[in-house]
């Protein structure tokens, strides 16, 4: 038995031993206070992968064909982030690569590390800072907007060039979602839960 | 107070909160299966979707890029440059190019490779757009040959790509000319196939040239079609005059072949694919080799035959029926007499030889047989001989000066017995008309010389001296009417004179003839005008002549 603090109005509750699939809720102003998500671990673990999966397709498969006439130009994701650095836009190039490419990986990856361990009952080292970490970079994970300046540009590169869309679009869309309901399937009160009451 | 409650007792005992049941999504682990299955299809996909990798060699990358550069067939992609290295050697570049899938079947050492750069030549301009994209590289598939994972890349494209309808043909030749790959091929002037490509025969003596005709065109290259070059301006000069013959604008730059039948040739089959044809050097010549016997003659010339080359026409009477073959010199060394032996080609094919033999009419062609094996070929042309055929140089041209040898029969020609020269009968020869007048101009000057001038001058100078003499008596004769006539006639002009001045006397300006003469006048004048008065006065009054005047009456 222990108590959490509505984040909302800061009254504390006690949280009573809680159903699967159940959420709790604050008994002053309603809001959600931790939900029991059923499965986190297997939850998490599963749309992480499936990331994983979509991830490797975004960066390796084309991304974008431009074609204006005769000119074909092919684009993957990393070849977007090395025009940008060879067009000496170094700041941007680092922010697109780090946001778009390392701290989603970064997050799965680190998701992997920490669920894998607990989904088998294991204690690996660094757990919490890493988790820690993971929380940290949340708000850094931006391909979302990464995916609004694609549709932009398709919109307004539309009348100059045929966009032909590739297979790494798709997959880059798709993650976004899936990443998005990893870190949903997230129960961070459990985690810190079983990994504090461990340590 | 339910609520009061919880608030005053919420550090000791926390309210419990409420729980709320949701649905199980126990088959959460079908999204990662779903997402690896996809994922695993996709590069199984890419990975069977790559084609055979190959490499090309080139003299140059110029405009290839590694990445960038595609293979394209019809303007369809099938493949890509992945890598560009130095050769070995470092005397080219090797391209690694990762074809598509499909591409294996044509991966054969018939297969060639191209790069595609803009190009303006052989009048048209191709490949444009590589301007803009950058240069590609195309391919001409081939499913023929041995499998091969190796080319050597074409510098300049080939003209034709695979599944054009028509056919190839190879011209022999002895040099290309002004030919070159994309030359057009004309029937009847308009451009129905091209050069696609030329090279040494085996031996390298000579040059075939391949063509390609288009379907259905190539239906009008039939086994007796001849092809010649119709490049550029044909110019030829002889004693027909200049000729000038081309096909077009464009073959004059760009050079070009014909083909055509013949003239008076019958329509054969058509011609196989890939056959072989001669090219003959122009128009004119395609029609010349029909004629198949030849016979040779020599005649003998003692003078200037500047001006006679071989090739030069034999004509008689205008015809030609056959051209000088060889024109030598050769000089006696006994007798120091010059003469040049020009030996010359009939055809007696072109000249229709009508013999009456019992009756039955036949032309050369019908007598063929029996003048070869008879042999009184000959024959007839010493009973020619005898008749007076005699071979002339004439000038063709007055321009130029080309000569032409003319055959003829001159019926008071001085005989000549007929000769033979090694194996060729000797045709008599005739002065040229020029030198005939020639000739005759000389007799005129050796008749002039004999006038005997000297003499003549002799007997002027006589006639000189008489005349002096005689003009000398005359001179005599003058002096005497000089000093006797002249005073004479001075007296009589002065008594002239004075006659005259008598007469000024009485006819002169103050004399009184005149001044009566005068007043004669005068008063003439003025009767004439108070007549007119009168007159007027009646044609007024004509009552007055028998009334009188008016004022009278008054």
């Amino acid at each position: 038995m222990h108590q959490i603090a509505c984040h909302e109005c800061d009254l504390i509750h006690d949280i009573p031993p809680m159903p699967t699939r159940g959420a709790a809720c604050c008994v002053r102003c309603g809001a959600v206070l931790l939900r029991a998500q059923a499965n986190s671990i297997d939850r998490t673990i599963a749309w992480t992968t499936a990331g994983l999966v979509l991830y490797v397709v975004a960066v390796t498969f084309p991304f974008l064909a431009m074609r204006s006439g005769s000119i074909i130009q092919e684009t993957a994701l990393l070849t977007g982030i090395q025009q940008l650095y060879s067009q000496g836009i170094y700041m941007l190039a680092f922010l697109v690569l780090l946001t778009c490419i390392l701290i989603p990986l970064g997050q799965m990856l680190g998701l992997l590390y920490i669920f894998i361990p607990l989904k088998l009952n294991v204690r690996v080292k660094f757990a919490i800072p890493v988790f820690r970490l993971f929380q940290h970079f949340k708000p850094w994970s931006m391909m979302e907007i990464y995916m609004l300046g694609i549709l932009i540009a398709m919109v307004k590169l539309g009348k100059m060039a045929t966009i032909v869309p590739g297979l790494a679009v798709i997959a880059f869309g798709l993650l976004i979602f899936v990443l998005n309901f990893a870190i949903t399937a997230v129960d961070s009160h459990m985690v810190w839960e079983r990994l504090g009451g461990e340590s | 107070m339910n609520e009061g409650n919880s608030e005053m007792n919420h550090v000791e005992q926390a309210p419990k909160a409420q729980v709320q049941t949701k649905r199980s999504f126990s088959i959460i682990w079908v999204v990662p299966i779903i997402a690896l299955l996809i994922g695993g299809w996709l590069t199984f996909k890419a990975m069977s979707e790559k084609g055979p990798v190959i490499t090309i060699t080139f003299e140059t990358a110029d405009g290839l890029e590694a990445g960038k550069t595609k293979i394209k067939f019809k303007d369809v992609v099938v493949g890509k440059v992945t890598a560009i290295d130095l050769s070995e050697d470092r005397s080219g570049v090797v391209v690694t190019v990762e074809m598509s899938r499909n591409a294996e079947a044509y991966m054969t050492d018939k297969t060639q490779f191209w790069v595609v750069r803009a190009r303006v030549a052989a009048g048209e301009v191709s490949g444009l757009g590589t301007l803009l994209s950058g240069a590609y590289i195309g391919c001409n598939p081939s499913t023929e040959g041995a499998k091969s994972k190796h080319y050597k890349g074409l510098e300049k494209p080939p003209m034709i790509t695979v599944g054009m309808p028509g056919s190839h043909y190879m011209l022999k030749s002895a040099e290309l000319g002004s030919l070159d790959r994309g030359s057009p091929v004309y029937y009847r002037g308009i451009k129905v196939g091209q050069v696609v490509g030329y090279g040494f025969d085996e031996n390298r003596d000579g040059v075939n040239i391949k063509v390609f005709v288009h379907a259905p065109f190539n239906e009008k290259v039939l086994q007796n079609t001849r092809f010649w070059n119709a490049s550029g301006i044909d110019l030829t000069m002889d004693a027909t005059g200049i000729k000038m013959d081309t096909q077009s604008l464009i073959s004059i730059m760009l050079g070009g072949v014909a083909f055509d039948l013949p003239k008076n040739q019958p329509s054969l089959a058509q011609a196989e694919k890939e056959s072989t044809f001669s090219l003959y050097t122009d128009r004119a010549s395609i029609e010349e080799k029909t004629y198949t016997i030849k016979r040779y003659y020599k005649l003998i010339f003692d003078q200037n035959v500047r001006g006679l080359s071989p090739g030069a026409p034999v004509e008689m009477k205008g015809i030609r029926i056959g051209e000088v073959v060889d024109v030598k010199l050769e000089i006696n060394k006994e007798t120091q007499k010059i003469l040049i032996p020009v030996l010359i080609m009939m055809e007696p094919e072109r000249i229709d030889i009508l013999v009456t033999a019992k009756g039955v009419v036949t032309n050369a062609r019908g007598k063929k047989e029996e003048l070869e094996e008879t042999g009184d070929d000959q024959y007839d042309m010493a009973r020619a001989i005898k008749n007076g055929l005699r071979a002339q140089l004439k000038t063709g041209n007055l321009l130029t000066g080309q000569l032409y040898i003319d055959v003829d029969i001159y019926p008071d020609a001085p005989p000549v017995k007929a000769e033979l020269d090694g194996a060729y009968p000797i045709i008599p020869t005739m002065p040229t008309p020029l030198e005939q007048i020639a000739d005759s101009v000389s007799r005129i000057v050796k008749k002039v010389e004999a006038i005997p001038f000297d003499k003549i001058g002799k007997d002027l100078q006589l006639a000189i001296k008489s005349l002096t003499a005689t003009l000398d008596e005359f001179k005599a004769l003058s002096g005497n009417i000089n000093q006797e006539m002249v005073p004479k006639i001075n007296n009589a002009l002065s008594r002239l004179e004075e006659a005259m001045d008598g007469v000024k006397a009485t006819l002169g300006p103050d004399s009184a003839l005149n001044y009566n003469a005068r007043q004669v006048t005068s008063e003439m004048a003025l009767s004439i005008r108070s007549m007119r008065s009168l007159l007027e006065y009646l044609e007024r009054d004509p009552q007055a002549l028998l009334l009188g005047k008016e004022g009278d009456k008054k």
